[in-house]
């Protein structure tokens, strides 16, 4: 139910962001791939090596949320991204905070329809989580945009 | 976060002299394609090997192997996903690039290509990288690798697609 759920969400939400999104497709994918990366190394570590957080282990579960890691949070991050490009120095940092305080908020929302189980996690873990991988994210975006990566020739 | 080995041992050795000899064919080699392009196939293969092992070493939904000395998420796997599967999958990729084939070549490119994996894969299990459990053999690998390479080959071409049109775009 909850995978269906989720699916239907991811599909909303792909309305708005083909409306939204502002990167071509030659920087999206490698962005999106660099973040289901990262996610899901980091969300592996916590589930596994730490055990701060119960990992899904019903079938429905499980599917939802590989769409919640998988989907949606990648395709937020990248509006987020968009955003970034749009605002002017002092202000693009400030999309790090605001991602990280929009992913604590998704993280509760998976937390609460019981696809997660907290076992030794608080808000502060989840706020030192969310604000290192916005911050990741948001720097892999600035080199692959910056004139160090795209200047000296086309071919690595 | 991530587990040191809690001994440094064959597999560790195993890992790194692969990784050195596949970043010496790397920086060696010649090449042809764009920077994204080739950071997005890194990519791939790092995330397509990652999630095969969540789905199939990591107690949920299976759990057929493990991959170093434990259970958990060691610095060496991280390494083995970022580097070894990332360049090993661009030789791959590579492959597909140069070499303009056929059905009948391509089908048995992948048949190839899957059976030099599962021969690596039967070298690493006797350097203790993976240790199989609950009755996973080298057989049932195979027969992944097979399903594995032709969803990357599928990927890959797809990626070739999307460049090529945004370089006649430019």
């Amino acid at each position: 139910m909850l995978t269906y759920l989720f699916f239907l969400v991811f599909c909303l939400f792909l309305l708005f962001f083909n409306k939204l999104n502002a990167l071509p497709l030659t920087k999206l994918i490698p962005i999106w791939l660099f973040l289901l990366l990262i996610s899901g190394l980091m969300i592996n570590a916590i589930f596994t090596n730490l055990e701060l957080i119960e990992k899904p282990m019903t079938v429905d579960h499980f599917i939802a949320f590989h769409i919640f890691q998988k989907l949606l949070l990648p395709g937020v991050m990248i509006l987020l991204m968009s955003l970034y490009s749009f605002l002017t120095s002092p202000l693009k940092w400030a999309t790090t905070i605001l991602g990280a305080l929009i992913f604590m908020l998704f993280e509760k929302i998976v937390e609460l329809t019981g696809i997660i189980e907290y076992k030794h996690w608080n808000i502060g873990f989840s706020a030192l989580f969310w604000f290192t991988f916005t911050l990741l994210s948001i720097a892999f975006f600035a080199f692959l945009n910056s004139k160090r990566w795209n200047g000296d020739g086309q071919h690595v | 976060m991530f587990k040191a080995p809690s001994n440094f041992d064959h597999n560790e050795w195993f890992i790194l002299v692969s990784m050195l000899l596949l970043l010496i064919a790397f920086i060696k080699m010649p090449k042809s394609m764009p920077k994204d392009l080739t950071l997005s196939i890194f990519l791939f293969f790092a995330v397509i090997d990652l999630n095969a092992d969540v789905l199939m070493a990591a107690s949920y939904p299976f759990d057929f192997y493990t991959i170093t000395d434990s259970p958990k998420l060691e610095i060496f796997d991280v390494l083995v996903y970022i580097v070894n599967y990332s360049i090993y999958g661009y030789f791959f990729a590579w492959i597909l690039s140069k070499w303009k084939m056929g059905a009948g070549v391509f089908g048995l490119f992948i048949i190839c290509w899957s059976g030099l994996t599962t021969l690596i894969e039967w070298t690493s299990v006797k350097f203790r990288v993976f240790t199989y459990i609950n009755g996973w053999t080298t057989a049932y690998s195979s027969l992944c690798y097979l399903f594995i390479f032709f969803f990357s080959a599928a990927v890959i071409k797809s990626l070739f697609y999307i460049w090529d049109y945004d370089a006649r775009a430019d």
